[in-house]
């Protein structure tokens, strides 16, 4: 709302409205020869095709779907089995003092791994907390990408970009808390059929920008399928709760601040009783966000 | 110039059947999108074009279509951004005359493209867009929190960098 806003706020949204009305209008409609289906030789050449299979952007962090599979209809393969396609090696590194995340994010200390993709250099895991519908929550974190986690592992599937994840050229395709006895990895959908031995219990496959279905599967040593994990449809959302009700009440000033009052929250908790209180610090956190909370209304 | 709401979900879910249909109601408002995005890139058509154009392949499958538009257009911009040299950016700025645009607006304009990709697009999503920071955060693929952060920031920036206090709309 308008009146609430600051000048500077104002200025912007009036500046943009101005400057929106000054872009160009599409220049044809929509023809068969647009379409991607047809022979790429029939569609009229774009200047950004080209640019576009390079380097993606920005991460994104998706519904997960992982499937466990451990029906009596699993094939054992022979005890030698190896993934068809190209294995893309990994390699367990040493993390860094930081992980690379602006801004800064409170870690939990124990959490951190770190895994070299040839040519993409080191990439950093982690446990953070954040805010999900009114409650601090942990989130299991690659650099850009987090996403919220429950039970004893963290575990999410995440494409990151070659901005964030600042490991190297590409993007990576990323599946953290692998099953136990996970030995394979083979990721489907792209050009390429790709494989990995996971390290520190996750995979990262350099993969170009590509916003279409992407399976990967997890194999043990003898070749049976353990889970599997792709891009889903997003789920709906339950109900709102009491604590999200109370958080979307919020004014947006109060909601910009949010994530700095569970950093301060959780760092002073962490400073006090040290880095393996941090399960009982989630706690406290959240319990002192619900008063923050209450206190901005 | 009419505008309706910025790739409003609502009106994506009526056409999804069509893709024709659900390009024609939202070609102009994507292009509008990247042309904010890319600080009015002459490409913006372009962008946009491209951005239908790979949604195409998947149109069938998507449940949001609002949402697949808005963020492909995000990183096709980012993907824009990074090969392109910030001075480059501003040129698509310093084409547009001063008799189109007020001199404070041009100013407001030229430190949000001073801006870093990602804040930059939080900000045009927030304030042109009007887009919840949930929505933002699944285009720009980061957390809410994140969003915030980002927004935090830009703001702070801009508001030391606008330190002429004219204020259009108060007028």
């Amino acid at each position: 709302m308008t009146v609430a806003l600051n000048r500077a706020e104002v200025r912007l949204r009036s500046a943009l409205r101005e400057f929106a009305a000054l872009a160009p209008r599409a220049e044809s409609q929509w023809t068969d020869s647009d379409d991607p289906r047809r022979p790429s030789a029939e569609r009229p050449p774009r200047r950004l095709v080209a640019g576009a299979l390079g380097a993606a952007a920005l991460a994104l962090t998706g519904a997960l779907l992982v499937t466990h599979d451990a029906g009596p209809w699993t094939m054992r393969s022979p005890p030698l089995f190896v993934p068809t396609g190209v294995e893309v090696p990994l390699t367990a590194t040493a993390p860094d003092d930081r992980p690379w995340e602006q801004p800064p994010l409170v870690v939990n200390a124990g959490s951190m791994a770190a895994v070299t993709v040839p040519g993409q250099g080191r990439l950093m895991t982690y446990v953070s907390v954040g805010e999900y519908r009114g409650h601090v929550v942990q989130e299991s974190c690659v650099p850009g990408a987090c996403a919220p986690f429950s039970g004893p592992r963290p575990s999410f599937v995440a494409l990151t970009s070659s901005v964030e994840n600042g490991t190297g050229s590409s993007n990576l395709w990323i599946w953290t808390g692998l099953p136990d006895g996970t030995a394979f990895v083979q990721l489907q959908g792209t050009n390429r059929l790709l494989w990995q031995r996971p390290e520190s219990g996750m995979v990262a496959f350099p993969i170009d920008f590509e916003l279409g279905r992407i399976d990967a599967v997890a194999f043990d040593a003898a070749g049976a399928q353990l889970a599997t994990a792709s891009w889903a449809t997003r789920t709906e959302e339950p109900d709102v709760t009491p604590r999200e009700g109370l958080y979307r009440q919020l004014p947006q000033a109060a909601k910009d601040v949010a994530w700095q009052v569970i950093d301060t929250e959780m760092r002073s908790c962490l400073a006090a009783r040290g880095d393996e209180a941090w399960d009982d610090c989630v706690g406290v956190a959240d319990d002192a966000f619900l008063v923050w909370m209450q206190s901005q209304l | 110039m009419a505008e309706g709401p910025p790739l409003d979900d609502v009106a994506f879910d009526a056409a999804k059947a069509d893709f024709v249909a659900f390009y024609r109601a939202q070609i102009d408002q994507a292009i509008r999108l990247a042309w904010l995005l890319t600080s009015g890139g002459a490409d913006a058509g372009d962008i946009a074009q491209e951005a239908f154009l790979r949604m195409r392949k998947h149109f069938d499958h998507v449940r949001h279509p609002n949402a697949y538009l808005r963020t492909t257009l995000v990183r096709l911009c980012a993907e824009r951004h990074r090969s392109a040299e910030r001075e480059q950016l501003r040129l698509g700025l310093m084409a547009v005359t001063e008799s189109d645009l007020p001199a404070t607006h041009r100013e407001t304009l030229e430190h949000l493209t001073a801006l870093p990709y990602r804040q930059r697009a939080v900000l045009v999503l927030r304030y042109w867009a009007d887009a919840p920071d949930d929505v933002i955060a699944d285009a720009l693929g980061v957390r809410t929190v994140t969003v915030r952060s980002l927004a935090s920031r830009a703001l702070a920036r801009l508001r030391k960098e606008l330190t002429d206090d004219r204020c259009p709309e108060s007028r």
